[in-house]
């Protein structure tokens, strides 16, 4: 019996020394084996990739204005990125490289430039002009990809962005943001009598143009995430209009027409409804307006302020600010409305939330403190950043690839105003948006093409 | 007197017994069954030294090695193949007993010039598709790929020499003796009596005195992680990226150049691998030449793995 019960404990400490040996062995053979130096490189630079955009090759195989230009815009689309630097020209070797054969990379180098674009923007004799480009990988040698447009000459700013997106998505692995409009409130005149008008521009500032006569009050435009329509709200005369305004076709109708101040619309993801907050006496709260039938559902019912309302890009949730909890917050409730929940628990007032396209944060502006800045949390409420901050920011709004947020700030002072400014994710990247007078209420449109 | 006398002694055997019999029973010394962990104190020799050899690559020529140790430049240079050869065939290996390390360089050279090849074939673009009368059409020009032609040769290099390693222990124990218990911890094998000295201890195609200079010591590794965290620029895509890795070798020549194009040995097929893939291959190119690393351990770095692994950078 003990001499049994001896054999078992034995036994069951050599079962367990023979594991202990083999993990040893099993650890200390399994690395000499691979007999190769293998490194592990877990950092890295994130310094600004340099490249090189000398300008394209016009006609009779020198740059011209139109070339030129063209490189121009897309310098100045991928520096105001701030992932790329584009290097002064005045440091190239060679003036310009065709994209007919490989570029002397010899030439290229010594730059420290990583990528090279060669380009070339020719008439092609029928009144149009063929734009054609090729991204080199100056280090292994190899085009990463060359493309070939043919657009109008007056197209050619589009040209110019196209391509930009298409370097932006083959160097950085996701899509680009520059073949893109902004619509916003145009503001002139003097600060207490401002005219403001809808305007719509590229997302760099030029070919403005003004889609309403100033005669009426417009408020918060907001871009289709599906198609090339803005919606908005206006007041004329004690009317508040909620209109559908196709900028393509430039067709403008009303879908709504409202007694009560009926603002903030918002697409669906689909195009196809607008969710908007309607004021009815000391409160307000979200309805759901079908674009087809006309048909208007209410999604909240409290007895406080619900606004702001924008739909998830899955289409099944929808965020809104309210002051339901005694102080302005950010609240998270299904696309039909049901209960909601409170996902903004920091101290401050929280305000006009905006769904990422990519879905994985929550711009908002938050007032705390006398400032007024704008930030995103994850759409459950945790990892609260905020990007910017100051004297007052407002209206953030996202580029089509969930990277950059443009928003309004304003200056202090009887000369001061709204501007547009853009900021990247990272919070380091902010950049003033050139407009014609000031600015406000940005809308970032979907992609082009 | 002796009434007292024997009340004592009565009195203290009692307490005597009692205590020899309740004490021990209230605590029996049984320590808690530990795991033993085994920790290895293992030099960094051991994992770096390519001298080391595989162990499953023994039986190939040690004939043909003892007559020239002292060509210490030599050595470095052939020993290694076996070893390689062995990890790419493992099989065939060892049904031939003696290949000789100079086919061998030829045939691996054969595979970088023919790459090379393609890439000049490929690269004037004079090929491309003329214009199309299409308004705005993208059209997509030579795209050359050559990423997948290497994938598929060196991914299962590291794990063959794995599962002979674990293999092995398992047949050792098959002659287990527990009076041995020492012999059993000890990992080495036995030295054939006596105490077991570095110098039979592991099989190695080597020499003994070019193992005294056969270790990357740390802060040679670490100079070159450095220069390499210097030279990777990891797109933003990559860098938020979790799970993508990059796993990239290279070849090198003595004077610290690329041998030959970097290889990517693993990395995914969608768009963003091939970005993180791109920038790796970048890094390792911006790098070169390597020739800060010590010329007289040219053997241990001769070809690196790199794992390419941004999962620890901050995103944004």
């Amino acid at each position: 019996m003990t001499l049994n019960r001896w054999n078992l404990a034995l036994a069951a400490r050599m079962t367990a020394c023979r594991v202990a040996v083999g993990l040893a062995l099993a650890a200390g053979l399994a690395a000499p084996a691979a007999a190769q130096l293998n490194v592990d490189i877990t950092k890295g630079n994130i310094q600004p990739m340099p490249i090189a955009i000398p300008a394209f090759i016009g006609v009779g195989g020198a740059p011209d204005e139109l070339s030129m230009n063209v490189a121009n815009v897309i310098t100045a689309n991928l520096q105001r990125s701030g992932l790329f630097r584009p290097i002064d020209p005045a440091a190239f070797i060679e003036a310009s490289a065709s994209p007919e054969g490989t570029p002397n990379f010899a030439n290229w180098r010594p730059l420290n430039a990583q990528a090279l674009v060669a380009g070339r923007i020719i008439p092609t004799g029928d009144g149009r002009i063929s734009a054609e480009y090729r991204l080199w990988d100056i280090f292994t040698g190899q085009q990463l990809s060359g493309q070939q447009f043919f657009a109008t000459p007056d197209n050619w700013r589009r040209v110019a962005h196209i391509i930009s997106d298409a370097i932006y998505e083959r160097l950085t692995g996701e899509s680009g943001y520059f073949d893109t409009r902004v619509a916003f409130i145009d503001e002139s005149g003097e600060k207490d009598q401002r005219i403001k008008r809808l305007a719509l521009m590229d997302q760099d500032g030029a070919n403005v143009r003004y889609l309403t006569n100033g005669g009426e009050l417009v408020l918060t435009p907001r871009f289709s995430p599906s198609r090339q329509e803005i919606t908005y709200s206006a007041l004329s005369g004690d009317q508040w209009r909620v209109y559908l305004l196709n900028i393509e076709t430039g067709q403008r109708e009303v879908v709504g027409d409202f007694s009560n101040m009926a603002f903030s619309p918002r697409f669906s993801p689909d195009g196809q409804q607008v969710v908007l907050s309607l004021q009815q006496g000391s409160n307000t709260n979200i309805y759901k307006l079908d674009l087809r039938s006309r048909e208007l559902t209410r999604l909240t019912a409290s007895p406080s302020i619900d606004t702001a309302p924008s739909f998830s890009p899955d289409g099944n949730r929808i965020v809104f600010e309210s002051d339901r909890g005694g102080s302005q917050q950010l609240y998270v409730m299904g696309a039909n409305g049901g209960p909601a929940e409170r996902i903004s628990f920091g101290t401050g007032r929280y305000g006009t939330p905006v769904w990422s396209p990519r879905g994985d944060n929550i711009a908002f502006t938050k007032q705390e403190g006398g400032k007024f800045s704008i930030g995103v949390m994850a759409p459950d409420g945790s990892g609260e950043r905020i990007l910017t901050e100051g004297f007052h920011n407002e209206g953030p709004t996202w580029a089509p690839n969930g990277r950059v947020i443009m928003f309004f700030r304003e200056s202090r002072g009887s000369g001061g105003g709204p501007q547009l400014w853009s900021v990247d994710l990272t919070g380091y990247n902010e950049q003033q948006v050139p407009s014609p007078s000031f600015a406000s209420d940005p809308s970032w449109s979907p992609l082009l093409n | 007197m002796r009434i007292g006398l024997g009340i004592s002694i009565g009195m203290h055997v009692a307490i005597l017994a009692a205590g020899i019999v309740s004490l021990p029973s209230a605590k029996l010394l049984e320590p808690d069954p530990i795991e033993a962990m085994p920790v290895d104190l293992v030099p960094i020799e051991e994992l770096t030294d390519l001298r080391l050899g595989d162990r499953k690559a023994e039986p190939v020529k040690p004939p043909e090695n003892r007559p020239q140790p002292k060509q210490t430049l030599r050595a470095p240079v052939e020993q290694p193949k076996p070893a390689e050869k062995v990890a790419k065939k493992p099989v065939e290996a060892v049904s031939e007993p003696a290949p000789t390390p100079l086919p061998k360089k030829v045939e691996e050279k054969k595979p970088e010039a023919k790459t090379e090849t393609q890439v000049a074939a490929i690269a004037p673009p004079e090929a491309e598709p003329e214009p199309k009368p299409e308004p705005a059409k993208p059209v997509e020009a030579l795209a050359p790929a050559p990423v997948p032609k290497v994938r598929p040769k060196p991914p299962k290099r590291i794990e063959p020499p794995k599962q002979v390693a674990v293999e092995k222990p398992k047949k050792k124990e098959l002659s287990f003796n527990t009076d041995d218990i020492a012999a059993l911890l000890n990992k080495r094998d036995p030295a054939g009596g006596g105490t077991p000295t570095p110098a039979v201890e592991p099989q190695t195609f080597g020499s003994i005195e070019g193992k005294a200079t056969a270790a990357m010591t740390q802060s040679e590794l670490e100079a070159l992680k450095a220069r390499l965290y210097q030279c990777w620029n990891p797109p933003r895509g990559v860098r938020e990226a979790r799970n993508l890795r990059v796993y990239v070798s290279i070849s090198l020549n003595q004077d610290g150049s690329l041998a030959g194009p970097p290889k990517i040995v693993e990395s995914g097929s969608d768009t963003l691998a091939r970005v993180a893939a791109e920038s790796a291959v970048r890094a390792v190119q911006i790098c070169a030449p390597y020739d800060f690393l010590p010329p007289e351990k040219y053997s241990l770095w001769r070809s690196i793995n790199f794992i390419f692994d941004p999962s620890h950078m901050l995103g944004g």
